[in-house]
């Protein structure tokens, strides 16, 4: 049995991240919140990360909430509730201060290295299973890897 | 696969230049299965925050074409060699043709909701097959 084009349904989620990015509009965040409820994690992976996207070093209280909110959702599923922890953190990065918007001037200016670098990132996201995210970032250097 | 992209970054902002119009027949030359990946990542990258609707629109017809291949094979179930190979061909370049419709349409307001709608489409035709099934 087919299960629809996993590969697309996966990166919309990212999409919706980088079109605004550090930019958390009421419509987005509303699409995204579905997306973080998916049945298929992989989905909810990303959207929680895309959620962190949008509203990086934004300090949005709503968007807090909604992690928050999340992050009780998720409690029984690590990888999930590792993602909503990253996303937290980037929703208060830099207490306020900076964002990860690439444009200057009202989108007259674009700053190459900073799509490069979200861009990077996203790439990374695209192929979450090779990436192993809980494995290879969250390695605490406690539990013993397999050979 | 560090490369494609690594082309994909040179190539931000190059836009309708001859060094892009050089590289993407280049590309077209390649006869491997990753060729159409980095063709679709040098093109949302040398387009990147223009708003180009015609790259949009290009974008958009990557991500739809292999729908239609999937669903033909599903009509037809008996060819079992048919569906294996079909099953082999790799489908990234739909990740990074979604990504690229964000990149090429974040550069303006209204082309950036104008993409939260197509984005929509595309999950619900991502979720078709599954519902027909």
């Amino acid at each position: 049995m087919h299960y629809g084009d996993p590969v697309i349904r996966k990166s919309v989620p990212l999409a919706l991240g980088l079109v605004s990015a550090s930019n958390p509009q009421l419509p987005i965040l509303d699409i995204l919140s579905k997306y973080s409820h998916d049945n298929d994690l992989a989905v909810a992976l990303n959207a929680i990360f895309a959620m962190g996207l949008v509203g990086a070093g934004t300090n949005n209280a709503r968007l807090a909430q909604m992690l928050r909110q999340l992050a009780g959702y998720y409690h029984k599923e690590p990888d999930c509730l590792f993602m909503v922890r990253i996303a937290q953190g980037l929703v208060h990065m830099g207490k306020g201060t900076i964002g990860i918007n690439p444009f200057y001037l009202d989108r007259a200016i674009l700053n190459k290295p900073a799509v490069a670098g979200l861009l990077a990132t996203l790439t990374a996201f695209t192929d979450a299973k090779a990436c192993k995210c809980s494995d290879v970032i969250f390695d605490d250097g406690l539990t013993p890897t397999s050979p | 696969m560090p490369s494609p992209k690594l082309i994909g970054h040179l190539s931000t902002g190059v836009q309708a230049s001859d060094s892009y119009d050089a590289t993407v027949e280049t590309l077209k030359a390649i006869p491997h299965q990753a060729s159409k990946l980095i063709q679709i990542l040098v093109e949302m990258c040398a387009f990147a925050g223009t708003g180009n609707v015609l790259r949009v629109q290009t974008m958009l017809q990557q991500c739809g074409e292999h729908l239609n291949a999937k669903d033909a094979t599903a009509d037809s179930e008996q060819d079992n060699d048919k569906k294996k190979a079909d099953k082999k061909q790799d489908d990234t370049f739909q990740a990074f043709a979604v990504l690229g419709i964000s990149l090429v349409a974040m550069g303006e307001d209204i082309g950036a909701e104008m993409s939260l709608r197509q984005f929509n489409h595309l999950v619900r035709t991502a979720l078709l097959p599954m519902l027909r099934n």
